[in-house]
């Protein structure tokens, strides 16, 4: 398809099956007050939340942190195959050492370019 | 109706020492172990789908030997988490898992028929004659019904193949 | 695996296209007319001077098209006949409702085309009294049905049957309201495209411009992958798109991937190899509510970027994301688009020098992708 004799060679390809990675946005959050949280201790509280609900074997693949913001937003990558495992795991966990905490997920996608900018989420600022 | 269907493991317990004894082994033991190890390796997944038909339904003290029960749509959890077993009771041990069968029965012909294939490796464990004897004795009543059991056999297959000529002429 | 563990993660579509600018059948022009509604432009650009400076003003994006924000519209006002004459008859009208989500909530919009897409709720619709069809990604029991009424045709004027019934039902059976994003393109250059915002306000409604809102950001001394427009599928030499992809995603959404960060345990994403050094880099956001006149402009810009002769400013290839709403009731043409999970729409453009390009239009479940 590739005719590189061709002065202008098109191609076209399509992935219908499911993309190799997702990524999750998502932010920790601690009952009362914001605790701070850098990305090796973030990683150890997925890490603990996928052997809680899945045990060794779900909590086999690798979770990335790809990103820690001031803010507290994480993006996660991970293979598609855990996606729904990893999701799952984050909404039951509930308590890290004793402190109540919650994971909120603000958005999932397929494509990291997508997480770049949420629609949903857009406030529009009043005209100066 | 549907039938709730299972799959019945049958495994051998082997304890690392490789002595041959009787111990005090009670099947709550192994219905614990497996369950700790389903849980190390599935977590509260695994627990979840399967304690509801997880179950030990043998255990021969002098053989050591087990079956235990699992529900089939998730069997491959409790088959892995079976090779995850790493304690019995107070016993260092591990599983050895020998037939996957759909009913209690299948296993039970499939232990008879393995228990017969080993009876000449305990003859060379044997130590005095008195023992020598017995496995000899129960060896030769094994190869007498193998005997009788080939003859029904060969009977039937006649009897089949006089219907099949029959039929054929 | 032995564990039957469920994979029920969403199947999300990747379109990739590779093609060229001087190709007369090259696809872009179409794909940009069809995508109505965009609310976010991404733009990457690796320029290889440590002192380069973008060849643009991206605060021209205001003269490219006006939006305004319109609080609680009753949905009778966009088939008002004066309505109709004035602004869906001559001009290319762009019409989004805002805050309302696509999977649980009424939805509105008109196209260029003349069309109101009402996206509503089972309830709503059997109050309505209205011919429409079910969402396509209902499953047996529909939630969610679109009602399409074309606005252009002669015969949909008062007095006639179905325009009459069409009012009734908007206006007397239901009082449903939406805050509309509206941005309006005359067919004519007299008139000014502010005329739509005097119209509602006439009309008594509350009606306020929508500003848009830029973010750059200069990166100095990023590694970035070599890209070769001819190779695909990646090889020694360069790059292939998926890598590609994944790095221009990391790049918009402010990822560290130099050396110092590549920590095994935390993230094992890292520069897809081969890769260069690049001392300047510019990743820039606009967001807003674009039409099809600024994503041209905006594309436009960029390729000249990196279709420039300078020395100075020179990029060996450029891309431009074209994020959809999530919310839209169509993703591209009269596409039907829905929310699951995810609502992904996007369009993004790798231009190269030559003039050659690639094309990833990414999609979520719940879209009708060809």
């Amino acid at each position: 398809m590739t005719g590189d004799s061709e002065k202008h060679s098109y191609l076209r390809q399509v992935d219908k099956s499911p993309a190799p990675y997702f990524y999750i946005k998502t932010s920790l959050e601690y009952e009362g007050r914001g605790l701070e949280t850098d990305s090796l201790q973030l990683k150890h509280v997925i890490m603990q939340s996928m052997t809680e609900v899945f045990g060794q074997v779900g909590a086999s693949d690798t979770v990335d942190v790809l990103k820690l913001s001031a803010s507290g937003e994480a993006l996660l990558r991970v293979p598609s195959r855990s996606f729904v495992k990893l999701w799952g795991a984050l909404t039951l966990f509930g308590k890290y050492n004793g402190l109540p905490c919650v994971f909120r997920v603000q958005q999932v996608s397929s494509s990291l370019m997508s997480l770049s900018c949420n629609s949903r989420t857009w406030d529009i600022p009043a005209m100066s | 109706m549907v039938r709730l269907k299972h799959r019945y493991f049958l495994a051998e317990i082997i304890f690392p020492d490789g002595r041959r004894l009787q111990r005090n082994i009670k099947s709550n033991d192994v219905y614990f172990s497996v369950r700790e190890a389903l849980h190390a390796a599935y977590g509260d997944y695994g627990i979840g789908v399967l304690k509801s038909s997880l179950m030990v339904k043998y255990l021969n003290k002098d053989t050591h030997m087990v079956i235990v029960r699992a529900k089939r749509d998730f069997y491959r959890l409790a088959q892995a988490a079976l090779t995850f077993v790493k304690k019995i009771g107070e016993h260092d041990a591990f599983l050895n898992t020998l037939h996957i069968g759909g009913t209690i029965r299948a296993c039970q012909k499939f232990l008879i028929r393995h228990h017969r294939q080993h009876l000449p490796l305990l003859y060379q464990e044997c130590d005095t004659q008195e023992e020598r004897d017995n496995v000899q004795l129960m060896l030769l009543s094994s190869c007498v019904d193998m005997e009788t059991f080939s003859k029904k056999t060969e009977e039937k297959e006649r009897s089949l193949s006089e219907i099949a000529g029959e039929s054929l002429t | 695996m032995a564990a039957p563990f469920a994979n029920g993660a969403p199947n999300s579509k990747l379109v990739f296209e590779k093609s060229s600018f001087d190709d007369p059948k090259s696809s872009h022009e179409r794909v940009l007319n069809t995508k109505y509604f965009t609310h976010n432009a991404s733009i990457i650009l690796p320029y290889s001077s440590s002192a380069a400076q973008l060849q643009f003003e991206i605060s021209e994006i205001q003269d490219q098209q006006v939006t305004y924000l319109i609080r609680d519209v009753p949905v009778h006002q966009l088939v008002d006949k004066e309505f109709i004459e004035a602004f869906v008859k001559k001009g290319q009208l762009y019409i989004l409702s805002q805050r309302r989500h696509i999977d649980t909530h009424n939805c509105a919009a008109v196209f260029p085309t003349g069309h109101l897409l009402l996206h509503i709720t089972k309830d709503t619709y059997e109050q309505l009294g209205l011919e429409g069809k079910p969402s396509v990604f209902s499953s047996l029991k529909p939630t969610k049905y679109v009602v399409d009424i074309d606005l252009k045709p002669d015969s949909f004027t008062p007095g006639r049957k179905g325009y009459d019934r069409v009012l009734w039902c908007l206006k007397d059976r239901l009082g449903l309201t939406f805050d509309l994003l509206i941005s309006w393109n005359p067919h004519d250059e007299k008139i000014c495209a502010s005329s739509v915002s005097k119209f509602f306000k006439s009309k008594g409604l509350v009606v306020s411009p929508v500003p848009w809102c830029v973010q750059t950001q200069w990166q100095n001394k990023v590694r970035t992958p070599v890209l070769d427009s001819t190779v695909v599928t990646a090889t020694e030499d360069a790059c292939g798109r998926a890598e590609a992809w994944e790095w221009l995603g990391a790049m918009a959404c402010g990822i560290d991937l130099s050396e110092s960060c590549a920590d095994n345990y935390i993230s094992t994403l890292s520069c897809p190899t081969p890769s260069g050094s690049c001392p300047r880099c510019c990743v820039l956001s606009v967001s807003g509510f674009f039409t099809p006149v600024t994503t041209k402009w905006l594309l436009e810009k960029v390729r000249n970027e990196v279709e420039s002769k300078q020395e100075k400013n020179k990029v060996p290839w450029g891309s431009v994301t074209f994020h959809g709403f999530q919310d839209s009731p169509v993703s591209v043409g009269s596409r039907e688009h829905g929310f699951f999970q995810e609502g992904d729409n996007l369009h993004s453009f790798l231009t190269f020098c030559n003039k050659d390009y690639w094309l990833y239009s990414a999609y979520g479940h719940h879209d009708l992708c060809q």
